[in-house]
């Protein structure tokens, strides 16, 4: 039981915790950061007290909401632009001050290490946001607003914080220098502050309502039904958990010993990606009410799969075992040619993890394209040859569900790969290529995110209407935004070119790949280009074989 | 305590280590010498458990880097080159982190530092911050921080650099008192003639390779060939030469500016041979010395020699065309 105690006062209290609590607040800086916001939010309140109150027959409990409004936007603002600011420089700030090969060799464990400077920069935030607590009791002298807006408003900044600190202690471990630490954590941090406004806009939509109609009392999590409860929160939860698991996994992966196991712990991480999402997937299958179809029960299932099955690969390209940009890049990618090429990027570099993302990915894949051409969801969008007589789900179907299948996951690894072959001549650096490629990654993953806010958005009864999932991934939203839907079914059945009806398999092999041949061109004329001005010569093309 | 065997490092097509085999007994302290870029930090930073080898291996402690990190990070001190120091906070809460960092319990926390600082004689900079002493006095606290979880072995990476004479000495001094504690320690360097009086062993490091490993004596030995005496006399030293060259005592002899280097023949030459041979022919014997190389000697003779094997090794290159041309 001592033991225990003591084991767990070690992640409460660690020695990391304490060093950096000393070390700041000896200082000047960031009592200095502290008066500065608290002058700032002080003096906003009170432009937006006077404002308000000078109105004609000023309303006491709207100038009330309007000042807690105004309050959790600039609290909002804080934590998303300001506080990432200590996490970002907080592993790479050691590196800096060479006293990061000291802490290495500790028994401190690489967990610890990031546990503590994430708890460190924890503790700043929640500093930084109980201390704007008093200026908010300016909102009650007024009323219109009541504790439990308070606390939601609070509970939201603290999942936001722990999320963005998480992901900036990540970053600070990826980058040599604090001003790099710092650009690129601004860089990346767009799409995640996306997904956490949709987490907050799928959790509080109906609260927002009441708030803005001055009836915020009542919040209460009312859901309609379990499928909707999955749906607004298990959903968007999971996903959230898993970006903190892969921020955490990554950050300690990268402060381990180089001989140590790298590997091991990102390998249970997938497997419990892909169990959970599966689990979820089927939890909405099971729980979804009577009056919705199966088909359409089965698409926001396969949705959620896919959007899990993005945010699979864009953890690989960050987290394999080895990088999966060979170190090399820009030489032995440029040196490549055909197939070798063309699957270069979605190699880890080692043998093992390759087969294993590989294989992960290549299932979750699988499973959320199979049944699209298995002919359950919208039969009309695979027809069947001239003169062929089948019937969704026949055997005839299914013998063309593994072309089809295979076809899907060559295109998406034509689309990756063609953007690594462009990047890897754009860039001079492997980490900005890296980058990129992370951002078109997102991208995809950012899609099936907003497509699911959509289809919760426009919930009738706690039942999703019957269109929504007609964009899954971004190729798939440029043919739809260009084209238009012929018709308006959960998935698309097929799109209208120039009168023509073009299959949705088909639009979606050919958009993935002819985006991804389109890109893999314009890096292999470029490549032509880097090697014509000798700026990628015959010698470093030699120096890049060898090494 | 330390042995590693074929340990290879490379950055990309350069070898920073070449298929080192070294080994420290338990108690030495061993001197790690070498010209800049021969790979004496690699090697350490390799023993720290900081760098993965690219094949090969290498125990300290009987624990392998590659497959027993964790092990190996409990059984060292690691002191790098250049190092940081929280410049904020005070002596003793840096050596109390660091102390909670190696998992010393919480109790027995304050004694130890108390202990340390006295051995590093740091004692009244308890409370002082960081930011506040001089390089020396850092230093000093970086050697107290290697020493919390008292370690078995030392690695210690050009420990002195920087230094001004004083702050050298007193190093040096901590360095002999912690190898009288049993402690075995691999230590690496610049300044040669501080190393010769530290160590008890030596391994001189070339472009990634060991070219020697032993006690000093040992190594110079081996360098020398065989034994030199130097003499130097009043009259006829040409004649000298000769006269010695005619010995059947001596392999060699000849003359380098006013001295005579004589090389004894193995086996059958002796010092008192040579002296009796020059005091006999009424040279007029006014120096006569065995030499004996110190370490500085002994690293530039290596050096030296490696360096002209691999400039013979080395294919031509061809010129390089000037810039703007």
């Amino acid at each position: 039981m001592g033991g225990l105690l003591a084991r767990a006062s070690r992640w409460v209290m660690t020695p990391i915790l304490v060093k950096e609590l000393r070390a700041t607040f000896r200082g000047w800086r960031f009592y200095a950061a502290h008066g500065v916001v608290l002058s700032l939010f002080a003096l906003i309140l009170l432009i937006t007290l006077i404002v308000w109150m000078t109105e004609p027959d000023p309303n006491p409990s709207k100038v009330g909401r309007v000042v807690f409004a105004m309050f959790a936007v600039f609290q909002a603002v804080l934590v998303v632009l300001v506080l990432p600011a200590f996490g970002c420089t907080s592993v790479v700030g050691e590196k800096e001050r060479k006293s990061f090969d000291l802490l290495l060799t500790t028994t401190l464990t690489p967990a610890e290490i990031v546990w503590g400077k994430f708890t460190a920069t924890m503790t700043y935030s929640c500093l930084f946001l109980i201390s704007t607590l008093p200026l908010v009791s300016i909102a009650f002298l007024f009323g219109g607003v009541s504790l439990v807006d308070l606390g939601f408003c609070y509970a939201y900044l603290l999942v936001s914080s722990v999320l963005l600190n998480l992901y900036a202690v990540f970053i600070s471990t990826t980058v040599k220098t604090s001003q790099r630490g710092v650009v690129i954590c601004y860089l990346f941090l767009a799409p995640l502050v996306i997904a956490l406004g949709a987490l907050g806009v799928l959790l509080a939509e109906k609260y927002l309502e009441r708030l803005l109609n001055g009836r915020a009392a009542e919040l209460t999590f009312d859901f309609e039904n379990t499928f909707e409860a999955v749906l607004r929160l298990g959903a968007p939860a999971f996903l959230y958990a898993a970006l903190l698991g892969f921020f955490f996994l990554s950050a300690t992966n990268r402060l381990k010993s180089p001989t140590a196991n790298h590997s091991t712990s990102f390998r249970i991480f997938y497997v419990l990606l892909v169990a959970g999402a599966a689990w979820i997937a089927l939890w909405l299958m099971e729980t979804s009410p009577g009056k919705m179809a199966f088909h359409d029960r089965l698409t926001l299932a396969l949705a959620y799969l896919y959007g899990i099955g993005a945010f699979g690969i864009f953890s690989q390209v960050f987290a394999a075992e080895e990088p999966v940009l060979p170190l090399r890049l820009r030489t032995q990618v440029g040196r490549m040619t055909g197939v070798r090429a063309a699957l270069r990027p979605m190699m880890p570099g080692s043998v093992n993890g390759a087969v294993f993302c590989v294989l992960v990915n290549g299932l979750v894949l699988a499973a959320s394209v199979l049944p699209l051409w298995y002919g359950v969801l919208a039969p009309e969008s695979f027809p069947a040859p001239p003169g062929v007589h089948a019937e969704p789900g026949s055997a005839h179907e299914l013998a063309r569900a593994v072309p089809f299948t295979a076809a899907c996951i060559f295109a998406f690894l034509c689309l990756l790969s063609g953007a690594g072959v462009l990047f890897s001549t754009m860039f001079r650096r492997t980490s900005t290529a890296k980058g990129m490629l992370g951002l078109l990654l997102l991208a995809v993953l950012l899609v099936p995110l907003i497509a699911w806010l959509v289809v919760v958005q426009d919930m009738e009864d706690g039942v999703p209407k019957p269109y929504g999932i007609a964009v899954t991934n971004l190729p798939m939203a440029l043919v739809t935004v260009w084209f238009g839907l012929e018709q308006k079914p959960i998935v698309p059945f097929a799109f209208n070119l120039h009168g023509r009806s073009i299959p949705y398999s088909a639009a979606f092999c050919g958009a993935h790949v002819a985006l991804g041949l389109g890109l893999f061109l314009w890096g292999m004329l470029r490549r032509r280009r880097l090697v014509q001005r000798a700026e990628l010569g015959p010698t470093a093309l030699a120096e890049g074989a060898k090494g | 305590m330390i042995e590693t065997t074929n340990l290879t490092k490379r950055y990309g097509p350069m070898r920073a280590l070449d298929g080192l085999c070294l080994k420290v007994e338990k108690g030495d302290i061993f001197g790690f010498i070498g010209p800049n870029g021969a790979g004496k930090t690699t090697t350490i930073r390799i023993l720290a458990t900081l760098l993965g080898a690219t094949s090969g291996d290498a125990l300290v402690c009987g624990y392998s880097v590659r497959r027993h990190p964790k092990d190996i990070r409990r059984m060292i001190g690691y002191m790098p080159d250049s190092f940081g120091v929280y410049e904020e906070m005070r002596v003793d809460e840096y050596l109390e982190f660091f102390a909670a960092a190696h998992g010393i319990a919480r109790g027995s926390r304050t004694k130890v530092v108390s202990d340390i600082l006295a051995l590093v004689d740091l004692g009244h900079k308890r409370e002082s911050l960081i930011g506040q002493l001089s390089r020396g006095t850092q230093q000093r606290l970086g050697l107290a921080r290697v020493l919390l979880h008292d370690p078995q072995v030392l690695l210690l990476d050009e420990p002195a650099s920087g230094l001004d004479p004083r702050a050298r000495i007193e190093i040096r001094e901590l360095i002999r008192e912690l190898g009288r504690m049993g402690k075995t320690i691999l230590i690496s360097s610049h300044i040669l003639p501080e190393l010769g009086d530290l160590c008890n062993r030596v391994g001189i490091l070339e472009r990634g390779k060991l070219l020697h490993q032993g006690t000093l004596s040992e190594v110079a030995s081996r360098l020398r060939e065989g034994r030199w005496v130097q003499a130097r006399v009043a009259r006829d030293p040409e004649r000298a030469v000769a006269a010695l060259s005619a010995s059947a005592e001596v392999q060699e002899a000849r003359l380098e500016g006013d001295m005579i280097s004589v090389r004894l023949r193995d086996g059958t030459g002796s010092v008192a041979g040579v002296s009796d041979l020059l005091v006999r022919e009424g040279f007029g014997l006014l120096h006569f010395q065995e030499e004996e190389m110190d370490l500085e000697q002994v690293f530039l003779r290596v050096t030296r020699r490696a360096g002209t094997a691999a400039l013979r090794a080395k294919p031509p290159q061809p010129e390089r065309p000037e810039r703007g041309s």
